[in-house]
C-alpha cells in the first residue's frame, strides 16, 4: 500500500484527484496485482458465461461493470473459490484459487447484492460469528466485529436485531460482515442497492475510505456514476468477453474546450474566430477547438475584453457511460 | 510533564492468530448448538427447546425418585420400575419432539434468508458446514437420551445395597449400550429431518412432514407389510421409527412389542443395516444437495 | 403550464402513522422527478397521484378530473410500481397483451408488439418472465403500462436492477414520452440519473414537501448557500490571494493544485474572474461550479429537517 496513492485519494473522490498520485502507485508497483486472470473461460453446460478472458486487476478501488449476463456474477464466484472455473489461470492476491480458494477466502471478504441476513440474530453477534468462520478466535471476532460496526456507523444499533433493521443498516451490516477479518480485498455487489440518496453518498463515502484503510476493492455496480466517484481503474464486460480493463482516466478526451458564458456570448466567438480558432455555439455554451492549452488562454482573454463571465469551462471528457456504450454493442438482453 | 498524544481511532489491521480449518468448524458447532436452544435469540425461540429439556430432566428426577422411593419401601419393587431400556422410548418422544423443532432450525433459515453465500464466503467448505451442524445436532439431542439415563445410572448406583463401585461394574454394559442405541436413534432421525429441512423452506412445515413421515409413515409402511401385497414384508423395513426401538431391544434383552419388522421375519442386525444405510444415504442426499447451493 | 395532475391538501395516514401530509401539487406534461429519503412516503403519494389510494384527506385531480368520481380517468394513467412480483410462467408478451386487454385497447397484439419494441424487448419478447433479469422483467413492466399509450405515466424505481444499457435505453424513452406531451413521474434514489431525466423535480421528507422546481430554480432558491466553484489553473495560490480581493468573493481555498471559491454573488465572480486571471497572467484550465448537482441542493434539503 503505497503513501503515495493514501495522499492523493482526496476527500472529494473525484476521478481527477486521483490521477496523479494514482498512476505514480502503479509504476512503483507494477507486478502487485490483486486479481490476475488469464484465458478464463467458464461453462454452465452449452452456456458459455465467460469467454478466454485475460485481465489484471491493480491495487485501489476497481469497478466492475457489464450487462446483465455479461458474467459478472461468475467471475465473483470464481474470484472466490466458490466455482472451478472451465479453463484458465485465475490469481486471487498471489494465491491460485483453483488449488488454494480456502486461503483466498480466509483474505476476501463478500458483500452480496442479494438479501443474506439472519432475521433472528444481533448485528454483533452475526458479524461476530462471521469473523470466527474467517479463523479470528471467539473473543477477537467480538472486539472486531465491534470496531467494524462503529465504523460502518452502526454502533448504537449493533445489539438490535437484524429483523429490525432498515435497509440502509442491512447494507450496512452487509459490509461490516465483508471487512470484519481484515481482508486485502473485497468484491462489493451492488453496495449501494436499495439505499436512498443520503445512504448511497454515505456508503460510497465508505468504499472510497476502505481504500485507505489498506483493503483492495472490486465494486460490482450497474450505475456507471457511482463508479465515476469512487473507483480508479474499470473492467467492463460483455457477454462473457472483456471490453476495456484500464484506468478510470484513461478515456478519450476530446480536444475542444466547453465554456459557458455569462452574458453576450456573440462578442467572445467573434473575438475567438477573429484568431482563427474554431468555435461551435449553442446558446450560451461555446464548443472552442480542438487546440492545446493555449485555447484557455485565448477563451479568457477574450472574456476579458468583452467584460462577460465565465461560469463553466474545461475540456470535454468522455463519460463512463458514453465508454460503455460505445463499446458495448447494442444492448441486448 | 509528558507529551501529550493523540491516538488514531480509525481502522486497525488485525494482525492477530488466524485459526485454520478447526476455528471455522468450531464456530459452526457453536452456533448450530445455540441455535437449537435458542441462545442469543430472541425469547421464544427458547421457549420449546427448554421446555422439553425441563420435561426430560423433571422426568429423570422423577423416575430416580420413585427407585428411591421404592427401594425404601420395599427392596423388589423398585425391579418393576423402567430402567433404561423401557425408559428410551421414554426419552426418544420427547427427543423426536425436539428434533422436530428444533432440527429444521439448523438448516432451513441459512438457506431461505441466503446467508449461506455470507457463510461460503470465508474459508469454510460445505462438509465443514454440514459436518458443524450434525455435530451440534448430535451433542444437543444426544444429551436429551444420554444425560437423564446416565443420572437415573448413577443414581442407582448410589441407591444400591451392593455399593456404588459394584454397581457400576456389574452394569459397566449400561454404559456403552445407551449411548449406542441413543445413537441409533439420532441417525435415523437426523437423517429424516435432515433430509427435509435442506428442501422444506419453513421450519413448522418441516417438523409437521417429519413426525407425519416417521409416525404415519411408519403406521402405513407397517400395516401394508402384513398385507397380501407382493413383497410386503420389505415393507416394514420403512417404518423408520421401528428400527431405532428393535435395536434398543436386542441390546438391553427386552421385549417391549412385536415390531412389524419381527413379525416379517427379519432378524435384529437387519434394523442396523437399515440405521447405517439410512444415514449414509442422507447424508450424501444432504451434501448432494448442499453442494449444488453453495 | 397546464396541469395534467393537481394534488390538493391531500393527506395520507394508515393508522397512526401519516405518511404524506399536507401536500398541494401541480404536475404537467413532461417528466418530473420525485425523491426523498427512505420512508419519506414517496410511493404513498404515488399511489395517491395514480388514483389508486384514496387520501384520507385533501383531492387528487387527474385531467381535470375526480378519479373517485370518475372512474373512467383511469384509463388514461398507468402506474409501474417498484415490488418484482410477476408471472414466472407468461412469456413477455403474453403479459403485456394481457395488460393491452385489460385496458381495452384494439389489436392487442400489435399494441404490445409495439410496447415491447419501445423498451427494447423486441427480440427476446417470448422468453418467460421467470426467465428474465430483474432489469428485463422492470422493462416488461413499463411495456404493459405503455401498452394502453396512457397519458400519464407513474413509475416507482423504474431503473432497478437495470444494466448500464438498459437504463440509458429506459431515460431516454422517459424524456421521449415527457416530451411528446405526456406526464411522467419517476422516483429514483439515483440523483444524476433524475437529473438527467427529469425537467423537473419534487423532493418529499418526512411525508411533507421539501422543495418543487428545476434543479436550476432550486438552486437559486438556496440562497442562504453561498456558491463553491472550482477554478484549476497553473499558479494556483497567485489567483486566490487576487480572488479574496473580488466583490461577493466569501473565501478562497488552495488546494491540491487549484482554487476553490466560495462566493455569494455567483455572477459577479463569473465577470471577475477573466479579468483577474489576465491581469496576473493566469492560466485557468477549469471553472467548475462545485454544488450545482442534484446531489447537492438534496443534501441542503435533508439537513434542513434537523434542528
Amino acid at each position: 500500500m503505497g503513501w503515495v496513492r493514501v495522499a492523493a485519494v482526496a476527500e472529494s473522490g473525484r476521478r481527477s484527484w486521483h490521477s496523479v498520485g494514482y498512476l505514480a502507485h502503479c509504476t512503483a508497483t507494477m507486478t502487485d496485482h490483486v486479481i490476475d486472470v488469464e484465458g478464463l473461460t467458464h461453462r454452465y453446460g452449452t452456456v458459455v458465461a465467460l469467454s478466454d478472458l485475460t485481465l489484471t486487476v491493480p491495487p485501489g478501488v476497481t469497478g466492475l461493470v457489464g450487462a446483465n449476463g455479461a458474467g459478472k456474477t461468475t467471475l465473483l464466484r470464481i474470484l472466490l473459490g466458490l466455482l472451478h472455473p472451465t479453463a484458465g489461470q485465475v490469481g486471487v492476491l498471489g494465491h491460485d484459487v483453483r488449488t488454494e480458494p480456502l486461503t483466498v477466502r480466509g483474505r476476501v471478504g463478500y458483500m452480496p447484492e442479494a438479501g443474506c441476513l439472519p432475521a433472528d440474530q444481533t448485528a454483533a453477534d452475526f458479524v461476530a460469528y462471521t469473523a470466527e468462520l474467517a479463523g479470528l478466535p471467539p473473543k477477537e471476532a467480538r472486539r472486531r466485529s465491534s470496531e467494524t460496526l462503529y465504523l460502518v456507523g452502526l454502533e448504537e444499533e449493533r445489539f438490535r436485531y437484524i429483523g429490525d433493521f432498515s435497509t440502509g443498516m442491512r447494507q450496512r451490516v452487509k459490509l461490516a460482515q465483508a471487512i470484519v477479518h481484515d481482508p486485502a480485498l473485497v468484491l462489493l455487489d451492488e453496495p449501494a442497492s436499495g439505499l436512498d440518496p443520503e445512504g448511497r453518498e454515505q456508503m460510497l463515502a465508505l468504499i472510497r475510505r476502505l481504500g485507505s484503510f489498506g483493503i483492495d476493492v472490486v465494486v460490482s455496480t450497474h450505475v456507471l456514476t457511482d463508479i465515476e466517484q469512487t473507483c480508479e481503474w474499470v473492467v467492463m464486460l460483455d457477454g462473457g468477453h472483456l471490453v476495456r480493463s484500464g484506468p478510470l482516466t484513461g478515456f478519450e478526451t476530446s480536444g475542444t474546450v466547453t465554456v459557458e458564458i455569462l452574458g453576450d456570448a456573440g462578442a467572445v466567438v467573434r473575438t475567438l474566430q477573429a484568431r482563427g480558432v474554431p468555435v461551435a455555439v449553442d446558446g450560451s455554451t461555446l464548443a472552442v477547438g480542438p487546440g492545446g492549452d493555449d485555447l484557455f488562454d485565448a477563451i479568457r482573454d477574450a472574456a476579458a475584453d468583452a467584460g462577460v463571465g465565465i461560469l463553466r469551462m474545461g475540456r470535454g471528457v468522455a463519460s463512463l457511460e458514453d465508454e460503455f456504450l460505445a463499446r458495448a454493442g447494442d444492448g441486448a438482453p | 510533564m509528558t507529551d501529550g498524544v493523540i491516538y488514531d481511532r480509525g481502522y486497525r489491521p488485525y494482525d492477530g492468530t488466524r485459526r485454520g480449518r478447526n476455528g471455522p468448524r468450531l464456530a459452526v458447532v457453536k452456533d448450530g448448538v445455540r441455535r437449537i436452544l435458542g441462545l442469543r435469540r430472541k425469547a421464544r425461540r427458547k421457549i420449546l427447546p427448554w421446555t422439553l429439556i425441563t420435561i426430560a430432566l423433571v422426568a429423570a428426577a422423577v423416575f430416580i425418585g420413585l427407585h428411591f422411593a421404592a427401594g425404601s419401601i420395599a427392596a423388589g419393587l423398585a425391579e418393576g420400575l423402567p430402567r433404561y431400556g423401557e425408559l428410551f422410548d421414554f426419552y426418544s418422544r420427547i427427543a423426536l419432539l425436539f428434533i422436530a423443532v428444533t432440527g429444521p432450525e439448523l438448516l432451513a433459515p441459512d438457506r431461505t434468508q441466503g446467508v449461506l453465500s455470507v457463510y461460503f464466503s470465508r474459508p469454510l467448505t460445505v462438509d465443514d458446514y454440514l459436518a458443524g451442524k450434525a455435530v451440534a445436532y448430535l451433542a444437543v439431542a444426544g444429551s436429551i437420551y444420554v444425560v437423564p439415563q446416565m443420572a437415573l445410572h448413577f443414581g442407582l448406583a448410589s441407591l444400591s445395597d451392593r455399593g456404588f463401585l459394584t454397581y457400576l461394574a456389574d452394569n459397566l454394559d449400561v454404559l456403552w449400550k445407551v449411548p449406542a442405541v441413543a445413537f441409533g436413534y439420532l441417525l435415523i432421525h437426523g437423517a429424516v429431518v435432515g433430509v427435509l429441512s435442506a428442501y422444506v423452506k419453513r421450519p413448522g412445515l418441516a417438523a409437521a412432514a417429519f413426525l407425519g413421515l416417521l409416525i404415519a409413515g411408519g403406521g402405513i409402511a407397517a400395516e401394508l407389510s402384513r398385507s397380501e401385497l407382493p413383497a410386503a414384508r420389505w415393507l416394514s423395513l420403512l417404518a423408520f421409527d421401528d428400527h431405532p426401538r428393535i435395536l434398543r431391544d436386542w441390546a438391553f434383552g427386552i421385549d417391549t412389542q412385536t415390531f412389524a419388522a419381527e413379525q416379517a421375519g427379519f432378524d435384529p442386525w437387519v434394523s442396523l443395516v437399515v440405521v447405517a444405510a439410512v444415514t449414509v444415504v442422507g447424508a450424501a442426499w444432504i451434501r448432494w444437495r448442499y453442494r449444488r447451493l453453495a | 403550464m397546464t396541469a395534467t395532475v393537481v394534488a390538493d391538501g391531500v393527506s395520507k395516514w394508515f393508522g397512526l402513522k401519516v405518511a404524506v401530509s399536507e401536500v398541494s401539487l401541480r404536475i404537467g406534461p413532461g417528466v418530473t422527478g420525485l425523491l426523498g429519503p427512505n420512508g419519506a412516503g414517496k410511493t404513498t403519494l404515488l399511489r395517491v397521484l395514480a388514483g389508486l389510494q384514496v387520501p384520507s384527506q385533501g383531492t387528487v385531480t387527474i385531467l381535470g378530473r375526480d378519479p373517485r368520481r370518475d372512474p373512467t380517468v383511469y384509463a388514461e394513467v398507468a402506474m409501474v410500481p417498484e415490488d418484482d412480483a410477476v408471472y414466472p410462467d407468461l412469456s413477455a408478451r403474453r403479459f403485456v397483451e394481457l395488460a393491452a386487454t385489460l385496458s381495452q385497447v384494439s389489436d392487442p397484439g400489435a399494441a404490445a408488439g409495439r410496447a415491447l419494441d419501445q423498451v427494447g424487448l423486441g427480440d427476446v419478447a417470448d422468453r418467460k418472465l421467470g426467465g428474465y433479469s430483474k432489469g428485463m422483467r422492470q422493462r416488461a413492466k413499463v411495456a404493459s403500462a405503455l401498452v394502453a399509450d396512457p397519458r400519464i405515466l407513474i413509475l416507482d424505481e423504474p431503473l432497478n436492477g437495470a444494466d448500464p444499457v438498459q437504463r440509458s435505453h429506459l431515460i431516454g424513452l422517459f424524456r421521449h414520452l415527457g416530451s411528446t406531451g405526456r406526464t411522467v413521474v419517476v422516483s429514483s434514489h439515483v440523483l444524476a440519473e433524475v437529473e438527467r431525466m427529469a425537467d423537473r423535480v419534487v423532493a418529499m421528507v418526512d411525508g411533507r414537501l421539501a422543495a418543487v422546481g428545476t434543479v436550476a430554480s432550486l438552486r437559486e432558491a438556496m440562497s442562504d448557500r453561498p456558491r463553491l466553484v472550482k477554478v484549476g489553473c497553473d499558479r494556483p495560490r497567485l489567483l486566490a490571494a487576487a480572488l479574496i480581493g473580488v466583490d461577493g468573493v466569501t473565501g478562497v481555498r488552495v488546494f491540491d493544485g487549484a482554487v476553490e471559491v466560495e462566493a455569494t454573488d455567483a455572477a459577479a465572480f463569473a465577470r471577475a474572474l477573466p479579468a483577474v486571471a489576465r491581469e496576473r497572467q493566469v492560466r485557468i484550465d477549469l471553472v467548475e461550479p462545485e454544488d450545482e448537482s442534484l446531489e447537492s441542493v438534496f443534501r441542503y434539503l435533508v439537513e434542513a429537517r434537523t434542528w
